[in-house]
């Protein structure tokens, strides 16, 4: 009896490691893809380093720590989003995604190593620029005085939220050919960001700001339900829509 | 009767409503280089992503060894397909391309192996050229050592000779003659006639979605054979003789001077005694088989 759960945990240990090995083959394809190319690093300079550098010469010491989060927000809930299209719409539109579906690769795993190398770009653009900002700030003289909630949110629970919106929404767009299908992302987080707010606010809540940091929880309970959604879906979805 | 590889059994498949094959049956047996032609339209990338698992048929069943093959992972370690595109990634290298590839099989591929699985298709100086500044032709051969790379048992080809040159149609042609040879079963799905004369000993042929004709090569040619008697000779001297000996058995005949071959529409038996009887040697007598593009006209409408 104990040899045969033996076994079953071999057997579901090694199907875990191989399923990972195999996502962490796609993260590498993808991330070297990305950073092949030169645009990704003026877009890391104009959109992430320059903007980090200039917080405590556009703002008052006073609202340093807001604006640090008014930067890094966006960047942790939108970023993954924009490069959605770019891993996801250009690989059904180049057709790549059928030849990586002729080889060993189950869809699941290709939707997952994909949104993960999405959310490590990420997690490098929002820890760059903060590091950015914050030696910039400590130049300036300003403390920053970041709460472990400012940045719980920042690394956790946004980027968490924004993994489990991708894994969904880049199965949309590997279903779909409608370039409308992009949109949707941006709507459906603007709808949640305020939907939490909105509830966050009616809990007692004073501003936007403290509303968006004090939902950390609601936020990852969000991402679970969403991931789960991914989970249902890769089981019902028709994986030839990929190649249609 | 041989064992099948691949085995498609009324399978019919159509795109929201739009028909893209009806009621196909047909088997792969091992070993066997099988070509499948048609106009385009026809169906022959239907079947080839079908037997690749990337498709799901609307009806039918298709089995590849002897299993599903849609959404079946451990079945792609056994079949290379060669898309009807250029499938590799242009922002890569070729080295990062090949490398991608061989660890999604598993494979301990290193530098030196990678160059010389290139080294058949002569990009091994490519090694580190970014895909995308590859011509179309050598990312076509790129596209063929990727679809050999893990060493499969079924090779699905959809269109290989496609942007490649002369030369390099020669070539391509006898690596998959080698690949035969080492006892691979070839599924080549092309417009190319030639091709598809040259290297199948089984055809499908397709038309509108529907199995036109399917068969031994051999086979289906002589049933459509037409009957005419090909007769080669060595010399300029008996080729004459034979023409005014045809001439005076009042046969229907006509020649290809250069060659010195005659055509005549009779059987092999009494040209032979005709030409004995006027002491005429030849080089060979055989009936004239049918083209495959003779086949091919008489099944498929304009």
């Amino acid at each position: 009896m104990e040899l045969r759960s033996l076994h079953w945990r071999r057997c579901i240990g090694n199907l875990f490691l191989n399923s990972f090995k195999r996502v962490v083959l796609v993260m590498r394809k993808d991330l070297k893809m990305v950073f092949r190319s030169k645009l990704q690093f003026i877009v890391l300079f104009i959109g992430v380093l320059l903007p980090s550098s200039l917080i405590p010469f556009l703002i008052g010491k006073s609202r340093a720590s807001y604006a640090f989060f008014y930067l890094f927000q966006p960047y942790a809930m939108f970023l993954p989003l924009i490069l959605c299209s770019q891993f996801f719409s250009r690989e059904k539109s180049s057709r790549t995604i059928e030849y990586l579906l002729t080889l060993p690769l189950s869809p699941a795993i290709i939707i997952v190593g994909k949104s993960l190398s999405i959310l490590l770009l990420t997690y490098l653009y929002v820890s760059l620029g903060s590091m950015v900002a914050y030696i910039s700030c400590i130049i300036s003289g300003i403390n920053l005085n970041l709460s472990w909630e400012m940045l719980f949110s920042l690394f956790l629970a946004y980027p968490l939220l924004s993994f489990s919106l991708i894994v969904n929404i880049g199965l949309l767009q590997l279903i779909s050919r409608n370039i409308l299908v992009l949109y949707i992302p941006a709507i459906i987080s603007l709808i949640a960001i305020n939907f939490i707010v909105f509830m966050a606010r009616i809990m007692g809540s004073v501003s936007y700001l403290t509303s968006l940091m004090k939902m950390q929880f609601p936020l990852l309970f969000v991402s679970l339900i969403l991931f789960l959604c991914f989970i249902l879906a890769i089981k019902l979805v028709d994986y030839e829509r990929f190649v249609i | 009767m041989s064992n099948p590889i691949a085995v498609f059994n009324d399978v019919s498949k159509f795109y929201s409503g739009r028909l893209g094959i009806d009621g196909i049956s047909f088997r792969v047996n091992y070993g066997e280089i099988v070509g499948c032609i048609g106009p385009n339209g026809a169906g022959k990338t239907t079947i080839s992503k079908l037997m690749a698992g990337l498709l799901k048929p609307t009806r039918g069943m298709v089995k590849v060894f002897s299993e599903n093959p849609f959404n079946n992972v451990n079945i792609k370690f056994r079949i290379g397909l060669l898309l009807d595109f250029d499938s590799m990634y242009d922002e890569l290298t070729v080295y990062d391309n090949l490398l991608f590839l061989s660890r999604v099989y598993n494979l301990d591929a290193g530098r030196s192996k990678l160059k010389d699985l290139l080294r058949q298709v002569g990009l091994e100086n490519e090694l580190d050229t970014i895909v995308g500044k590859l011509s179309k032709g050598m990312r076509r051969r790129l596209s063929f050592v990727g679809a050999l790379i893990h060493n499969p048992e079924l090779l699905i080809l959809d269109e290989p000779l496609v942007f490649l040159d002369l030369t390099w149609q020669e070539r391509i042609k006898r690596l998959i003659k080698s690949l035969r040879d080492e006892g691979k079963t070839i599924f080549i799905t092309s417009n190319d006639l030639v091709l598809i004369d040259d290297l199948a000993e089984k055809i499908i042929l397709l038309d509108k979605g529907r199995l036109v004709i399917q068969g031994v090569k051999s086979e289906i040619k002589e049933m459509l054979s037409r009957g005419v008697v090909k007769v080669t000779f060595f010399d300029e001297e008996n080729f004459v003789l034979a023409v005014n000996a045809f001439k005076s058995n009042a046969l229907s005949f006509w020649v290809n001077k250069e060659k010195l071959e005659i055509f005549v529409d009779s059987h092999p038996n009494k040209i032979a005694e005709i030409l004995m009887r006027v002491n005429c040697r030849f080089k060979s007598i055989g009936v004239e088989e049918s083209s495959l593009e003779e086949v091919y006209r008489k099944f498929v409408s304009e």
